[in-house]
């Protein structure tokens, strides 16, 4: 082997070293689902859950003993996938389970903020019930959101179009999801999706990062109350 | 010609027998097209807890025998107080319920385990509900035995209890109506 052959077989390792780093880069905010099991009774904590200026938009019953707040960012494609399975563990929960949503946009994504302050606004107007509605008619458009496919979305949705653009540029909801991602980071939160599970009665909390099965969901849960 | 009493003795035993195959095959295909399946009367069946806690209730408490209405085109819709569509869902049902009343179909709008005040309570933020049969499922069964994951869940039963249909998440008006129709026209 000469010179020639080893100069090209480190600038050929190099480059993949850099593209690894670049595609790291690009997913940076996004957290995979972590093969390990979840429920670990060591880590039971008790975690405050962060005060909100608004009432967060929720799925779910209002008197449940177990809430999870979901620090999360609509550019995020494992917030997508966490999507339906948090509705799931939700419905299936007989009003046992509160889903609370909260705002973590990626400061590296130039559509996350304005997404996340879209669909503020879409709660704002319509309800709980039309802003997860909203999430769930954006979530197919994740690669190429835009100003104009806010608009549609939302006025599809039966949102006033002249109150919607305007509460796209309204300052104090831009200031709510900014408090919301400073509240997550103060969590120690390091990417989206971001959860905080909840046992009201007994304060038992656990953080889940990730778009983490359901069947992990169930098995902190069951730790939390204990089951 | 005439026929000897053995033969006419030999046909008379075979057109019995064939009475008797032809009565059976009858009875036996009428008992096949008109009998409930096992699983749905099992599920509709009403049952008391220990603690004196009938399965299916009235929104005023009462026990409520949903095996009475087998034999009939059942609509269940699992709905629950904490579901945001429930109120327009309920609605849509108590509509088509209505519309159809007149054509045997039985609209049975199952709340999922709400406590009998919260569901008192949910109700009564609700327009009326007159066309619908408003039961409270106080352990959760129907929705966990059809192996609900969504919110509404909306089953369409046909006369013998078999389910035609299996709506997870909401369903409009038109296709509900679509299906009703085609099991009651088939």
């Amino acid at each position: 082997m000469n010179r020639a052959h080893v100069a090209i077989a480190i600038l050929a390792g190099s480059g993949l070293v850099a593209a690894s780093l670049m595609l790291i880069g690009i997913r940076g905010n996004e957290v995979p689902a972590p093969a390990a099991n979840l429920p670990q009774t060591e880590q039971l904590s008790v975690i405050p859950i962060p005060e909100r200026s608004q009432p967060a938009f929720y799925y779910g019953n209002s008197e449940a003993e177990i809430v999870i707040v979901e620090f999360s960012d609509l550019k995020c494609p494992f917030c997508a996938r966490l999507h339906p399975i948090l509705k799931t563990l939700v419905d299936q929960s007989a009003g046992t389970i509160r889903w609370e949503y909260r705002h973590l946009p990626s400061p590296r994504n130039s559509e996350s903020l304005p997404s996340a302050i879209a669909s503020e606004c879409v709660g704002k107007q319509l309800g709980a019930a039309d802003f997860f509605t909203y999430l769930e008619r954006l979530y197919p458009f994740i690669g190429s959101y835009s100003r104009d496919l806010y608009i549609r979305e939302a006025v599809a949705l039966g949102v006033e179009e002249a109150g919607f653009v305007e509460c796209l540029s309204n300052p104090e909801i831009e200031t709510l999801v900014n408090a919301d991602a400073a509240a997550a980071l103060d969590l120690g939160a390091r990417g989206t999706p971001f959860s905080i599970v909840k046992h009201l009665p007994s304060g038992n909390s656990q953080i889940i990062s990730g778009a983490q099965p359901i069947e992990n969901w169930r098995e902190v849960i069951a730790v939390l109350t204990n089951q | 010609m005439k026929l000897s009493p053995a033969q006419l003795k030999f046909i008379g035993l075979l057109s019995g027998i064939a009475l008797v195959v032809l009565l059976a095959t009858y009875f036996y295909l009428h008992y096949q097209t008109t009998r409930v399946v096992d699983e749905t009367r099992e599920l509709f069946k009403q049952s008391e807890s220990t603690a004196g806690e009938f399965t299916y209730v009235d929104i005023n408490g009462n026990p409520v025998n949903l095996d009475d209405y087998l034999g009939k085109v059942i609509v269940v819709m699992a709905w629950a107080s904490w579901s945001p569509y429930s109120n327009t869902d309920l609605s849509m049902l108590n509509a088509l319920s209505g519309e159809l009343r007149d054509r045997g179909v039985v609209f049975i709008a199952l709340n999922r385990k709400d406590t009998l005040a919260l569901a008192q309570r949910y109700l009564a933020t609700v327009p009326p509900l007159p066309e619908l049969l408003v039961v409270i499922d106080t352990e959760d069964r129907f929705y966990q035995t059809v192996g609900g994951y969504a919110m509404p869940e909306t089953v369409l039963f046909n006369q013998r209890g078999e389910i035609i249909q299996h709506w997870r998440g909401q369903v409009d008006s038109d296709t509900l109506r679509t299906h009703i129709n085609s099991v009651l026209q088939p």
